[in-house]
């Protein structure tokens, strides 16, 4: 890794936060690695047969992945998405390298070339400080996955997906693709056809997982395909946090990023998803998320975007179940050239369901944030409720912020709303903290990190510090803050 | 008579969204473009003439006895390539009229013919001093697609009580479009009630280019049966310190779709500038479906005040039950209680003198039909 002046290495000994592991991931080198198996090509019905074939898939999968590539080509690419031109899906010729042939239960059974991307990203540490199990992707694929002890007497299933595919097909196609479409759109029709790597969990009935699950991954060269598929399924009663963050080395040229989480929380369950995304500004970052809550389910979502060149993701849920619940708490941060297209969709399919969607964006030189959402109150949805909140700081005069919200209210006593802010630092509060002796960069950072840390109150502390470390992180870029 | 590539285009700019898809019914307007194309319907035709207005768009004509009417080009607030029902009305638009309006009140009256054809029409209207407009929109039995576009232009320092009501058909759907650019130091307030018909689309633009210019904008909407409204409503902050201001309240009853959208802008050249978009529905049928999408696009960190909110409301236990507790029976404190969501914050006494009895009839033949 090569270290900017200016820029502090992670500490390689002692407790390792993820904010570290996550800083600014564009300064680092990419790390060369063996590569067993890598497939090159366009896009095409040969080279997803060879992505099948490779992984020794069940013929349901591969009929899957071709039925997904047919809607692929079809599909129009959505008009609607800012920046999309940009985009060339031809460019992009490699979608899956295999760098081990298993996954390893034992971190000391990676490759040493592998093993010192990470131990240079500083997660065994991480791994040891906090999590309970722990999955990794690189270039698409898990290469490590372990499971403690705890999880196993629990009766949790974390598994590599491809590995769920093969040894547990039953459990697999009952909810693989059940919760998001192929037919959704261009991109998701796009991650069917080509997925690869990802995590499938099962939590049993009446199981509360004592600690959040870790994934992390990582994108090792440019001009590649990322599309890691993470399933979740939590039984009637149990309890789950997901943690996911997302990072990658610096390119000359962009890499994609397409990858998709669905949840399924049966009645009385609760699953909470936490992304940390700081890839690198050479990835353009498609996330298709979304969840389905039964009776008295809940399932919350967390989305800290800082990094990437360009992101779109809206986690969503669909109230199932009567007395369901969601929450989704979105963080954007442009900081940059960049665009951060994110939001939250809620259906509320049965009566006294309830959501929350809160999101908080900052755009600072030349950055664009959007915040594009829905809430959607179905018939015979009777006293659901729901409140959306957007509030946007802008930073300079070069920055810009767009608000997209869309209601759609089928029942009349439902009780929904939404509001959205956007400003500027009050010149009022700066000069308030500089009568107090703070510097104008001190104040500003005060002020910055207020206006983000005021929505993670009540959020377990681990991804609290773990975020708002990173955000701060992000803004002593622009000069003090933080 | 309508070229192919037009008609084939898609009726939104970014394609037909499937949120714009569900609620409009684009297959209505298609089969007038279509018979149109085919030569089975014509364009415009014999309408009424009204008594009491000072100006009439009668069909594709204009006729005043009060008011110097001119020819002229339209003036370009409103873009031909915004929408599909818009570039046909500029492709079938054969003669625009211009009004020079200064310190005085006028009434202008729209009517369409009763049988099947679309009836482009399109006003341009000059306005300096203090000027107040009444549109009044009419057209309840009518089979006419009617194709509405009104551009006003108010001159540095100029105050403009504009009040736009529409009472439209239920057997033709219509195209609406009112825009008003404002100078510098203008102040424009534009109320607006809409009965809807079986397929509304109404429209209004309001673009702030002159430094220090205000634009208050103040919908009201009361929907019945199968009636069906797309409301786009746009405040364009182009110059610098102005400051634009919108609210809109529906009531919904029966299986009526009403749909209020449309975006708060502030331009990189606005510096300073402010924007306010509220949306509000009270629905009172469990088939109704009311849709908000407030946006706001603000180009520039140095803001004045940017805000939108958008939510359903309802008639509270708690304030029926205060009303009974003075006396009133519970039907009239509904009544009460539905005028003051529908009235409230109007922006003009002029409005609330024309639109008030409109307001409360329309409410008391739906409690008391």
């Amino acid at each position: 890794m090569r270290v900017i002046s200016g820029w502090v290495k992670p500490r390689m000994a002692g407790a390792v936060e993820l904010s570290e592991i996550l800083e600014h991931p564009e300064y680092m080198e990419p790390i060369p690695y063996r590569r067993e198996i890598e497939i090159r090509g366009r896009i095409s019905r040969s080279l997803v047969e060879e992505i099948s074939r490779a992984k020794k898939e069940p013929e349901w999968m591969l009929r899957l992945r071709l039925r997904a590539l047919e809607a692929f080509e079809k599909l129009p690419a959505p008009k609607w998405i800012y920046g999309i031109e940009s985009i060339d899906l031809d460019e992009i010729t490699t979608y899956y390298v295999k760098p081990v042939e298993k996954p390893v239960e034992d971190w000391d059974q990676l490759p040493s070339e592998i093993r010192s991307i990470y131990e240079k990203l500083g997660l065994p540490e991480f791994y040891a400080k906090y999590l309970a199990g722990l999955s990794t992707v690189l270039d698409s694929e898990t290469v490590y996955s372990s499971m403690k002890k705890v999880l196993e007497k629990l009766g949790v299933i974390m598994i590599p997906m491809e590995e769920a595919v093969r040894k547990y097909p039953g459990l697999v196609k009952k909810y693989f693709s059940r919760i998001y479409p192929l037919m959704e759109h261009k991109f998701s029709a796009l991650h069917y056809a080509l997925w690869s790597g990802g995590v499938f969990v099962y939590v049993p009935k009446n199981v509360r997982v004592p600690y959040p699950i870790e994934a992390f991954f990582y994108v090792g060269s440019e001009l590649e395909g990322q599309f890691e598929h993470t399933l979740i399924v939590a039984d009637e009663g149990s309890e789950l946090t997901f943690i996911e963050g997302c990072s990658a080395p610096r390119f000359k040229k962009y890499s994609f990023h397409d990858g998709m989480v669905e949840l399924y929380a049966h009645r009385s369950s609760r699953i909470s998803f936490i992304t940390v995304q700081n890839w690198s500004r050479n990835i353009i970052n498609f996330n298709n998320k979304r969840g389905v809550a039964e009776e008295n389910a809940y399932i919350e979502w967390l989305e800290g975007s800082i990094g990437s060149k360009y992101t779109v993701t809206y986690p969503s849920t669909i109230l199932r179940g009567e007395g369901s619940g969601t929450s989704s708490i979105v963080v954007g941060i442009a900081n940059g050239p960049y665009i951060k297209d994110t939001g939250s969709k809620v259906i509320h399919a049965a009566p006294n369901t309830r959501s929350r969607i809160i999101s908080k964006s900052i755009s600072s030189r030349g950055g664009v944030n959007i915040y594009r959402g829905m809430v959607q109150v179905n018939r015979g949805a009777r006293y659901s409720r729901s409140h959306v909140q957007c509030d946007s700081l802008i930073l300079d005069g070069k920055s810009k912020a767009y608000t997209y919200p869309i209601i759609h209210i089928m029942d009349n006593t439902a009780d929904v709303g939404h509001e959205a802010t956007t400003g500027r630092i009050n010149p009022e509060q700066l000069y308030y903290l500089q009568t107090r002796g703070l510097s104008e960069d001190q104040a500003k950072s005060l002020i910055v990190l207020g206006y983000i840390r005021d929505i993670l109150r009540g959020l377990p502390l681990e991804y609290v510090a773990m975020l708002s470390r990173v955000i701060q992180l992000e803004f002593e870029r622009i000069g003090g803050v933080g | 008579m309508i070229p192919r590539e037009i008609l084939e285009k898609p009726y939104q700019p970014y394609g037909d969204s499937p949120t714009i898809k569900s609620y409009t019914l684009w297959s209505l307007y298609d089969e007038y473009y279509k018979e149109l194309a085919r030569g089975e319907i014509g364009i415009g035709g014999d309408s009424p003439v009204p008594e009491g207005y000072d100006v009439v768009l009668a069909g594709t004509g204009i006729m005043s006895t009060k008011f110097n009417v001119s020819k002229t080009q339209p003036l370009g607030i409103i873009n031909p390539r915004a929408s599909k029902p818009l570039e046909i009305h500029y492709y079938l638009l054969r003669n625009a009229y211009r009004l020079t309006l200064s310190n005085t009140s006028i009434r202008v009256a729209s009517t369409i013919p009763d049988q099947k054809s679309i009836t482009p029409q399109h006003l341009v209207v000059n306005v300096s001093g203090k000027t107040s407009i009444l549109l009044d929109i009419l057209g309840d039995s009518s089979r006419s697609l009617r194709s509405l576009v009104v551009e006003v232009n108010v001159e540095p320092n100029s105050i403009l009580d504009l009040v736009v009501i529409a009472r439209d058909t239920l057997f033709a759907p219509s195209l609406i479009v009112v825009g008003v650019r404002g100078e510098e130091y203008s102040t424009i307030k534009t109320t607006y009630y809409v009965r809807p018909g079986v397929m509304t689309r109404l429209e209004i633009k309001e673009l702030l280019d002159g430094r220090g210019a205000e634009a208050y904008t103040r919908g009201i909407v009361v929907s019945r049966n199968n009636e069906r409204l797309d409301n786009i409503v746009d405040l364009i902050n182009r110059g610098a310190d102005t400051y634009s201001h919108h609210l809109f309240t529906a009531l919904l009853y029966g299986d009526s779709i009403v749909a209020q959208r449309g975006t708060g802008k502030i331009a990189s050249s606005a510096v300073n500038a402010g924007v306010e978009y509220y949306s509000e529905g009270l629905i009172r049928s469990p088939n109704a479906l009311f849709i908000g999408q407030p946006r706001l696009e603000i180009d520039t960190g140095n803001v004045r005040v940017a805000r939108h909110a958008a939510r359903n409301t309802h008639i509270l236990p708690e304030q029926v039950f205060y009303l009974q507790t003075r006396g009133i029976d519970r039907m009239r404190a509904e009544l009460m209680i539905t005028e003051g969501f529908l009235l409230r914050g109007i922006i003009s006494r002029y409005a609330e003198e024309v639109i008030k009895p409109l307001i409360v009839g329309e409410l008391r033949k739906t409690i008391n039909p």
